[in-house]
């Protein structure tokens, strides 16, 4: 009888979290999305604030296969909402032909909490960079006026930009609509939020073994995959050979100590954006801990938390059990359908 | 009463625009045109060059920003044009620099980029390139500016060489060459020469002639194909130094 009254408050306190978190999930509503009330408060600029039609040209934008060459992919192409915005391939194809760029397509949830974009960290704000892939020849590929020409021979983004905006579709504000859209694309209801909201349940036993771990001076892990999101926005060589070129920080600064620096990625939903590291050459967290495991190899500028680790398989698999509980619950919905 | 009062307004306003001083031009209409050129010959796109030695090239992209011209009188004072940026690629290698006060000027300054003062690689505070109207030649959709970096490419150089010299350019060995010169250590302005006495009210075209085998003179596109530096370190950015250090010396004016 106890037992069963403790499985129906168990059901309620989950059902009461689901409903919650629905209420924050990504769908268009009259006020902003909000983030989990842990979080800080997402940062905006004063000069475009979250609006209903805002968000929902956005999004209509994210997903628009005519901003590419050829009306072949879109953002959402390789930034797949089921994949937590990130794509499952190590490098995307661009569009309108067969150019690869040379870096893993990240995910975007929680975007509007980095404080720079890219993983050089080259780019200040997501006004600044919405619109960049758009043009780019290894992604979509199409000269942003006719981008903005094919807008406004379409009536429903007539409306769309008018409401949004009260304008004609242009660049300016297709850019700012893209960036309303994507700031707000915030992660919910990890079990791992659920476990930090109280329900000691919600995480396994496994999954507990794991968090012990990765906060751990042990690992190291949350040196710099620190804080809600699971990074500390740093620039770290984490002793991974150069591949295609890619020099990582240096590319923007030039200074030595940049070589092969990247920026640390979120961890929330990683078990879901997978192929990993900056241009997607492990395909699985498995492997992924392997590289930690065995410290890297002996690149410049590796960061002193990377070493070799003395760890079990079982707590490797902890580990990895643990990064699944950040895997959000809340399936992604477009709103506007 | 009323008869009198209208006569007196219809007077004073009749004073007042006898007073009006007839609207005067002092101002003549400027435009420059670039006439690109390889040694004495007129350049164009996809013809072959001699290069270096025993090699040769070939151009197909020369595209680049000129701005913030200005003209520089005997005595020192100038007539600036801040602010004013034309993107200058085939088939417009020609612009408006624009109303310039009548006078006799013996130099002209011209920039090639965009200065530190508009260029969006310096954060958050600078205007989102997006902002500019989408025929304004800072918008992206001019085709000039890094997305990953943040800023402008202040010039495109591409063509290819032909290394063996046997008149093909597909061997193995022959290269392609991409050079987008575009961060602020970048941006170079120089001054040139030009004795320049325009009339108010008429309009001047500034021919402005481009050696471009005089651009390239310390370029090696051998040694450096690929030169598209944000940073200024490393090989690539003195490649494009070496590029852009010649534009003083590539450009002659003259009034057309």
């Amino acid at each position: 009888m106890g037992q069963c009254r403790y499985a129906r408050c168990k059901i309620a306190f989950y059902a009461l979290f689901l409903l919650l978190l629905q209420a924050c999930g990504p769908s268009a509503t009259e006020s902003p999305p909000q983030p989990l009330s842990s979080w800080p408060p997402l940062p905006e600029p004063y000069y475009n604030r979250y609006t209903k039609a805002r968000y929902e040209l956005g999004e209509r934008l994210f997903f628009e296969k005519r901003l590419s060459a050829g009306n072949a992919v879109s953002c959402a192409s390789c930034h797949k909402p089921e994949r937590a915005f990130a794509d499952n391939v190590p490098v995307s194809p661009g569009a309108g032909n067969s150019a690869f760029g040379f870096r893993n397509s990240p995910g975007l949830l929680n975007i509007g909490y980095a404080p720079y974009l890219m993983a050089e960290g080259g780019v200040p704000s997501l006004e600044h960079f919405s619109v960049a892939p758009l043009q780019e020849a290894a992604e979509m590929n199409q000269n942003l006026a006719l981008s903005i020409k094919k807008l406004q021979a379409d009536t429903v983004y007539l409306r769309l930009f008018r409401a949004a905006y009260d304008t004609l579709p242009s660049i300016k504000y297709m850019a700012r609509a893209l960036a309303v859209y994507q700031r707000y694309l915030l992660s919910s209801g990890s079990p791992y939020d659920a476990y930090l909201a109280g329900d000691t349940e919600a995480l396994s036993p496994q999954a507990q073994k794991g968090m012990t771990l990765f906060f751990s001076s042990r690992t190291g892990c949350s040196g710099c995959h620190s804080g809600f999101l699971f990074s500390d926005f740093g620039f770290h060589d984490i002793g991974l050979s150069v591949k295609e070129n890619d020099p990582g920080r240096w590319r923007l600064t030039g200074s030595e100590s940049d070589r092969n620096r990247f920026k640390t990625p979120s961890l929330r939903n990683v078990a879901l954006t997978g192929p990993y590291m900056h241009d997607g050459r492990f395909g699985t967290l498995e492997e992924v801990l392997e590289h930690y495991r065995q410290g890297g190899e002996k690149t410049p500028n590796r960061s002193t938390l990377v070493r070799p680790l003395d760890l079990r398989p079982d707590e490797v698999q902890a580990i990895i059990s643990f990064l699944h509980s950040l895997t959000d619950t809340v399936p992604y919905k477009k709103s506007y359908l | 009463m009323k008869k009198i009062f209208t006569p007196v307004i219809l007077l004073t306003l009749a004073f007042f625009t006898e007073c009006k001083k007839p609207e005067t031009k002092d101002t003549a209409s400027c435009d420059i045109e670039f006439t690109l050129g390889y040694s004495k010959n007129t350049l164009q796109f996809n013809h072959t060059y001699p290069y270096g030695s025993g090699m040769n090239i070939q151009f197909s992209l020369l595209k680049f920003y000129a701005g913030n011209f200005y003209f520089e009188r005997a005595d020192g004072t100038r007539e600036h044009f801040t602010d004013k940026y034309l993107i200058l690629e085939e088939g417009k290698y020609s612009g408006h620099i624009g109303e310039l006060k009548a006078g006799s000027y013996v130099k002209a300054g011209i920039g090639y980029g965009i200065n530190q003062n508009r260029n969006t690689q310096n954060g958050a505070d600078a205007q989102v390139g997006t902002d500019y109207p989408q025929d304004d030649p800072l918008n992206p959709a001019a085709d000039m500016y890094w997305g990953w970096a943040q800023g402008y490419i202040f010039m495109k150089l591409e063509g290819r060489i032909d290394a063996d010299g046997n008149g093909s350019f597909g061997d193995p060995n022959d290269i392609l060459f991409s050079y987008h010169p575009g961060n602020d250590e970048l941006y170079r302005a120089f001054e040139y020469t030009l004795n320049f006495s325009p009339e108010a009210g008429k309009s001047y075209t500034i021919a402005a002639n481009l050696d471009v085998n005089t651009l390239i003179h310390n370029c090696d596109f051998i040694a450096v194909q690929f030169a598209h530096p944000a940073n200024t370190s490393g090989n690539q950015f003195i490649a494009a130094k070496n590029l852009v250090d010649e534009w003083g010396n590539a450009v002659t004016l003259a009034v057309k």
